[in-house]
């Protein structure tokens, strides 16, 4: 769910791709054309005798040595910092803020999910900020923002109940400008996804009650490699239904 | 607490944006391994010509050398060399350009948007599929083994030697939770019995 640049990461690996073959199959083709052979012969050859001419026309007197060799390591030191930036802006997407809303008129909105938030926050007793609009009365104006973390950590408590997910990572990303959620599960080995489907979904919609606002949520149920691992467990799925997916239950 | 119809449009773009991002393969990895090859190479080649304008000696290859070096090439070596060493670099860059073209897709499947979306890895529907095929044929999980295709699953159930099993019952069990299931691209199985069975499981 991050937010890698994917048309960027395509389009390098296709140029990357369409230069060797440009070059591996001009190279061959070149070679085992005889006349064009014989071309490319007479080329490399007036460019040998070129050279030298090249260099004492760039050779720096201080140094002795042509300034190509100067302007060369500084192409290449421009390029790497670009492919430094490439790599660098791989994955990302990655965000502390769930919700951030502005009351104008204090009242309705702002002053619910401040509400809502102290709930969550008591729930989980972690990383909420709620700059809150209720406490300076009806006429003030303020901005409430919710830290990812709250669900994060809500969520990924809740999880915990069940006894076919081993274990479980929440975060929280930005899709375009939507915060969302990103509920990865790993499950036992054998576990049956709609099984595991419904108590998350359960549980993310005890974290809506809490919350009082649906941010989109995606589930991922994966094997885990210590789910390959395992052996199936024997035990049958009723112990599920009767283990907690509240979170509200907790506040 | 289940929210099914409060919300039948919510985030459905955003939703579509995310299922196609889970299902496919950014290629982050092949990119930044190119791009490391270009670092090193670019690092190598501004080092040997500092060193040059410096007049130290090389690391490898001085650049005045390389350069004639290129420039000989065509009388040092003989063509078919020159054709092979093109023709291996072509089929590299070949299969670095399929990494770019080809739709890159991951071992998942999506599962019914509903107030979530859901994606779940192959392996997760694999072992689950075994679970049911070995429940319902009263075998050991470890004797049924799962082949998860993009739309197709082969189920390979390996009986215990001296005892039949009912395949059109595994068959069934199997299909049904695939229905369940709901997935998309929509699997459809085949469950085949092994003509070999484990003595003693």
């Amino acid at each position: 769910m991050n937010n890698t640049n994917r048309g960027l990461n395509r389009t390098a690996i296709f140029l990357f791709g369409l230069v060797l073959i440009i070059v591996g199959a001009g190279v061959a083709l070149v070679a085992s054309i005889p006349d064009w052979f014989d071309a490319w012969k007479s080329a490399a050859a007036s460019v040998k005798e070129g050279t030298p001419d090249v260099v004492s026309a760039t050779t720096v007197s201080s140094a002795g040595q042509s300034w190509i060799l100067i302007l060369i390591p500084v192409i290449c030191l421009a390029l790497i910092v670009l492919l430094v930036l490439f790599i660098i802006r791989q994955g990302r997407g990655s965000t502390r803020v769930l919700l951030t809303e502005k009351s104008v008129q204090a009242g309705s909105a702002g002053r619910r999910s401040a509400a809502q938030a102290s709930t969550a926050q008591a729930s989980t007793a972690q990383g909420s900020t709620a700059q809150g609009s209720t406490a300076q009365g009806s006429t003030a104006q303020g901005s409430i923002t919710i830290d990812g973390k709250v669900a994060e950590q809500a969520i990924q408590a809740a999880l915990k109940n069940h006894p076919g997910i081993m274990s479980s990572n929440v975060s929280t990303y930005l899709v375009g400008r939507t915060p969302a959620l990103s509920v990865t599960a790993n499950v036992r080995r054998g576990e049956s996804p709609q099984v595991v489907r419904s108590f998350v979904d359960d549980v993310v919609a005890a974290w809506d009650g809490a919350f009082g606002r649906e941010v989109p949520v995606l589930i991922q149920i994966n094997a885990g490699l210590a789910a390959r691992m395992a052996k199936a467990t024997r035990v049958s799925a009723s112990s599920v239904a009767e283990s907690e997916t509240s979170i509200s239950a907790n506040a | 607490m289940t929210s099914t119809t409060r919300h039948p449009t919510l985030n459905s773009s955003v939703y579509r944006r995310i299922l196609r991002r889970e299902t496919h393969s950014p290629r982050a990895g092949l990119a930044i391994a190119l791009a490391v090859v270009l670092i090193l190479v670019l690092a190598w080649i501004g080092t040997e010509s500092v060193l040059a304008f410096l007049s130290r000696p090389a690391l490898l290859v001085a650049p005045g050398d390389a350069l004639s070096a290129a420039t000989t090439l065509p009388e040092a070596v003989v063509p078919a060399t020159i054709i092979g060493g093109g023709a291996v670099l072509a089929v590299i860059g070949l299969i670095i350009l399929l990494f770019a073209l080809l739709p890159g897709r991951r071992a998942r499947h999506i599962g019914v948007v509903d107030r979530t979306a859901v994606v779940v890895d192959n392996t997760v529907i694999a072992s689950a599929l075994a679970r049911t095929a070995s429940y319902t044929a009263d075998i050991d999980p470890d004797q049924v083994v799962v082949t998860i295709g993009r739309r197709t699953a082969e189920v390979s159930v390996r009986p215990t030697s001296g005892f039949a099993v009912d395949r059109a019952a595994i068959a069934e069990a199997v299909a049904e939770q695939l229905e369940a299931l709901n997935l998309t691209p929509t699997i459809r199985s085949k469950v085949v019995i092994e003509k070999k069975g484990v003595v003693g499981a």
